[in-house]
């Protein structure tokens, strides 16, 4: 790239650099012709955005991964992965295969739509089909090509980045993330519904049309009916039929929840039933089937808990029919309307009136599972300088931070170039109980950039930062924030290397930053408020906007802000703002200070908490400097700190043996009753001396229930030996000194 | 208790059976299991008596059958707890091939086998598990191979995710690993040591004598013991039951009868997970398409319109056989 500065193609103003920076006067159009056309010198690199890897196109993936979407490149890079081994066939199939991605990328820019395989059968034909190719090359992509193709395990559509992608991603993952839901309480349903009508029937079963002739033959089957006698069986049956049916209320109250269940429109239980929509164009629309649909929800939620009743016989009348009975909207919880698919609503901010601002504000502040999709297509206001009276910028840039201040929806606020990175987070707000805003911004070719372009530069430029807001997750902001997915998100606008060539063909570096007036330069319709400066009037007063916004007032007096934008034929120019445009980049920036005060970075809070405590750190350690300095003045001893003394027991060694002490024998006969393994050898010899407690397990019962001999000899017909005989109670008792003896061996 | 117990159990004075009977009512109580939610599920044996003493659903099936009756139980009724009571022939002899699938399978159920070395219902042969020299009815100059190990072959098989080892005499430490296994997600295999005093009176009196000879396996994961038993049973072992190879160490070891949990894995799948229907078949359903396959040999109606009207007939007949009645009901074309 060749920065001289084109001196002869520019025409400067009369007043110098200085006067445009706060005039902002447009004094020429050969000027502005000259302004339009340019972009901001970082990034000139992605000019040939069709031939540079990056997040497009996007598949929507039909099943599989969790995230619903992925790009390209990422599914190139993992077929790679697989099937490009090392060395050189690894190498060429590594080539042809970018050639190939590169060429689907190329389908996808010239708006080709169709599925991934439509578009890899169509770049293969024509990478395969070009003219300057030899035999044996074209033999080669093809084989390399066929084994990519037969380990490509991803398929859906493919999608490329313009005003309509956000809402067809989104609405992707809304069927993904809720379907999979919604098929998980379908089948939960159809199982309720099996078990009630297994219910019923058995009771049929119980009924006399059940042993009428027709139906017992019926049940029978076409074999062998011609040997039995149906008329003498259904007497039979009849005559002993055990008088077991089911109570008329309970029937009843089955049969409601089956039909409530089988008749109901969120799910589809039953196969031809035609179902409510969940997806719409309007929070006013929204809202209103909501609120029409409650009374249903309140029926499908009572029947599912009769059901269950039901099916494990815990009904109780008495209980459940009051509770039942008043069982209405309020009594609904959030667990309850989890049940239910979430409602979608698809909204674009040129078509957002007034009523569905105030009905998107009810819906945010509510409880309600319902799931908006914000789409801004301009950042910018409509005419340069002028102040946001009507609140139209304000409602487009800053929805998703009054949402988080609301503080009871997921709030995710991106762009259309970073669905892919905030997948996962898509995918959990879409998933997440109650209501989401998903603010994304979403260029279209109208913009000055191409889509994906202008969609990271709202991003790089603060002017519509990624942001995540959780309120599952936590209490506290650190919990709940996040600012991830922005670029640097410690500093105030993110500073990348920028190489170029002087005068003298060197090649030179500089830092720069990508400012919120970088953005706005992208625009034409602001072409006015830049103007290119002649080399010849470029002085030591012009300083980069970025240091110009950092300096106060005092440092920037006679100073004049500019950027650095690459022309058509790329020459790098400098060019002064104006200072309302540096007045909007305050703006940005005093609010992006804000997001990074909720998400934790450079908190001023924490910092002014840690500088005190530094400072009084500081202090303390001085004063024992100074303490320590100071000659002692009395000869006062201090007692050596006697060391704590800790009381330590030695864990015993694993399989070492474990000394306790013996326990103390006593004279009363005792029963280990822990250790008893209810054999019935003591129960059977004396069931009055022994007996079973609620474990089941022997204790003495009445120790004068028999005699000593019957003592010892059930201790020692005890297999586990726990009976203890003890010493006897009658002394009077034949043959004591051998019992004893015996007993001895108990102790 | 009572309310869990059903008839008196017939074993003999003495059997181990009583003590495993004892600890699974104290589970049935402790846990409050509903009587109608769950099965026992036996072969044939002294052990496979069990059922008959609980009040609960019992299936006493055929000799070495136990385990492929409680997979079917699981696998159609996967709401009810699932226990087997086998012993050493039912479950190492015959019903071997079952087990080692069933281990595989790792089906949520408990097993218990009672092992008392030998078959004992039948008045004495020797079984799998006896010991290499046992006079039996069938050895009467002894038994003259090596017992098989259970605790090695449960141990060997692929997904195998708890075996455990209880002697019948601990009642504490045998209750405590049957709760253990019950509540384990998944197969759980405990060979019980259980005393037999009619065939084999003395077969485990050197452990019942000396506690030493018993090695108790603690572990927080495994089972601890209170002081008063730990006062009995003094040698203990620190194991892990997620070490499987010392699970198998110890296992193989002849001159260890080690007692706890050796192996222990919550993280294997059960199979009646694996293969749960993604989609639940209502009879409407199943008759939309059955009548959809039926259409395929529909015959058209011709002029005279004969040939279609005993089909659609028989279709319609059909079709209200299925509203009134089970599916299973067989007829001409499936026979």
């Amino acid at each position: 790239m060749n920065p001289q500065p084109s001196i002869n193609a520019m025409n400067h103003a009369t007043n110098g650099p200085l006067s445009i920076h706060f005039a902002g006067v447009a004094d020429n159009d050969r000027s502005r012709t000259a302004a339009l056309n340019r972009w901001p010198a970082l990034l000139r690199r992605y000019r040939e955005l069709a031939s540079l890897r990056h997040d497009y196109p996007l598949i929507l993936i039909d099943h599989g991964s969790c995230r619903g979407i992925e790009s390209l490149t990422a599914v190139v890079n993992s077929l790679l992965h697989r099937v490009a081994p090392r060395g050189p066939t690894g190498e060429r199939m590594r080539r042809h295969l970018l050639r190939l991605e590169q060429e689907i990328r190329s389908l996808a820019f010239r708006k080709e739509t169709g599925r991934l395989s439509r578009l890899w059968s169509m770049a293969v034909a024509n990478l395969t089909s070009q003219p300057d190719l030899s035999t044996e090359e074209k033999q080669l992509l093809q084989q390399d090509f066929d084994g990519a193709r037969s380990a490509l395990d991803v398929e859906g559509e493919v999608i490329g980045c313009d005003a309509n992608t956000a809402d067809r991603v989104m609405r992707a993952m809304w069927r993904r993330t809720d379907g999979a839901r919604v098929a998980r309480t379908t089948a939960h349903l159809c199982q309720l519904g099996i078990r009630l009508n297994d219910l019923l029937r058995s009771d049929d079963l119980e009924s006399d049309k059940s042993r009428q002739p027709e139906a017992l033959q019926g049940a029978f089957g076409g074999r062998f009916c011609e040997l039995i006698d149906f008329q003498a069986m259904s007497r039979t049956l009849c005559g002993n039929r055990p008088h077991g049916r089911m109570p008329a209320n309970r029937r009843k109250r089955i049969e409601w929840a089956l039909g409530v269940l089988q008749e109901q429109k969120f799910f589809g239980v039953e196969a031809d039933t035609e179902l409510y929509e969940f997806a719409f164009e309007s929070c006013s629309e929204a809202l209103a089937e909501f609120k029409r649909r409650l009374p249903r929800m309140v029926d499908v939620i009572k029947a599912i808990r009769v059901a269950a009743l039901e099916l494990e016989h815990r009904y109780r009348d008495k209980m459940h029919d009051h509770f039942f009975g008043r069982f209405d909207a309020g009594s609904l919880t959030s667990e309850d309307i989890r049940w239910f698919p979430s409602y979608f609503v698809s909204l674009r901010e040129r078509d957002c009136d007034a009523s569905n601002r105030a009905n998107l504000i009810e819906i945010l502040s509510s409880d309600l599972p319902i799931k908006l999709v914000f789409q801004v297509d301009r950042l910018l206001p409509d005419t340069e300088g002028q102040s946001d009276t009507l609140g139209a910028t304000a409602w487009r840039t800053q929805l998703a931070s009054m949402a988080v201040n609301l503080g009871s929806a997921f709030v995710v606020q991106t762009a259309t170039s970073n669905l892919c990175p905030t997948a996962e987070r898509l995918a959990d707000g879409l998933a997440a109980p109650g209501p989401a805003l998903f603010c994304i911004f979403s260029p279209g070719e109208d913009s000055g950039l191409p889509p994906y372009l202008a969609a990271a530069a709202a991003i790089e430029s603060r002017l519509f930062p990624t942001m995540v807001f959780d309120p599952g997750e936590g209490d506290t902001w650190a919990e709940c924030f996040s600012l991830d997915g922005n670029p640097q998100r410690d500093r105030a606008w993110p500073v990348h290397s920028f190489t170029y060539q002087d005068e003298q063909m060197q090649a030179l570096t500089e830092n720069l930053s990508f400012t919120a007036v970088d953005f706005w330069a992208t625009d034409p319709s602001f072409a006015d408020a830049f103007r290119p400066v002649p080399r010849r009037l470029w002085s030591e007063e012009m300083v980069p906007l970025a240091d110009y916004l950092q300096a106060d007032d005092e440092q920037n007096s006679g100073r004049e802000p500019f950027l650095l934008l690459v022309g058509p034929d790329d020459l790098l120019q400098r060019v002064v703002v104006t200072s309302a445009a540096v007045q909007f980049a305050q703006r940005i920036s005093r609010r992006w200070r804000r997001l990074q005060e909720l998400g934790g970075i450079n908190n001023s809070h924490t910092r002014r908490a840690l500088d005190e405590a530094r400072q009084a750190w500081e202090s303390e350690k001085r004063n024992l400097i100074e303490e320590s300095r100071r000659p002692s003045s009395t000869e006062t001893e201090f007692p050596a700190a006697e060391p704590s003394i800790a009381l330590r027991v030695a864990a015993p060694e694993a399989g070492c043996k474990v000394e306790v002490p013996a326990p103390v024998p006593h004279d009363e006969a005792w029963i280990e009753t822990p250790r008893c393994t209810s054999c019935n050898e003591c129960t059977n010899r004396n069931n009055r001396m022994f007996r079973y407690n609620e474990n089941n397990q022997s204790c003495i019962a009445d120790l004068h229930a028999g005699t000593y001999r019957e003592l010892v000899e059930a201790a020692e017909a005890c297999k586990v030996a726990i009976i203890h005989p003890g010493k006897p109670w009658n002394p009077n008792e034949p043959d004591l000194e051998e019992l004893l003896r015996r007993a001895g061996n108990f102790r | 208790m009572e309310d869990y117990q059903g008839r008196t159990p017939r074993w003999c004075v003495g059997c181990g059976d009583h003590t495993i009977l004892t600890a699974l009512l104290r589970l049935c109580r402790d846990e409050q299991l509903p009587p109608e939610k769950t099965v026992f599920v036996s072969g044939i044996g002294c052990s496979s008596r069990l059922p008959h003493y609980l009040k609960m659903y019992g299936f006493h099936s055929l000799h070495g059958r136990a385990l492929p009756v409680a997979e079917g139980i699981k696998i159609r009724r996967p709401d009810l707890h699932v226990i087997v009571s086998t012993g050493d022939g039912d479950c190492c002899s015959i019903g071997a091939g079952h087990w080692i699938h069933a281990i595989r399978y790792n089906m949520n159920m408990t097993v218990l086998m009672h092992d008392n070395c030998v078959y004992g219902l039948t008045k004495m042969q020797a079984s799998p598990t006896s010991p290499q020299g046992l006079k039996s009815n069938t050895s009467p100059r002894g038994a003259l191979l090596a017992p098989l190990n259970p605790l090695v072959t449960a141990l060997s098989v692929a997904n195998a995710s708890f075996v455990a080892q209880a002697p019948d005499w601990i009642p504490e430490i045998l209750y405590s690993i049957i709760a253990q296994g019950f509540h384990h997600k998944g197969f759980s295999f405990i060979r019980i040591l259980q005393r037999c005093p009619n065939f084999l009176p003395n077969l485990f009196d050197p452990f019942l004598k000396d506690p030493e000879k018993t090695l108790v396996l603690t572990h927080p994961k495994g089972i601890q013991l209170d002081a008063s038993l730990a006062r009995i049973y003094q040698n203990q072992a620190e194991h892990d039951p997620e070490d499987l190879n010392r699970s198998r160490e110890l296992a193989s070891n002849p001159d260890l009868t080690p007692v706890g949990i050796l192996y222990r894995n919550d993280r294997v799948p059960c199979y009646e997970d694996l293969c749960k229907e993604q989609q639940s078949f209502t009879p409407a359903m199943i008759e939309g398409v059955l009548n959809k396959e039926f259409d395929k040999f529909t015959v058209q109606p011709q002029s005279n319109g004969s040939g279609a009207a005993a089909l659609d007939g028989f279709e319609t007949g059909l079709a209200r056989g299925l509203n009134d009645h089970a599916v299973s009901a067989p007829c001409d074309l499936c026979q």
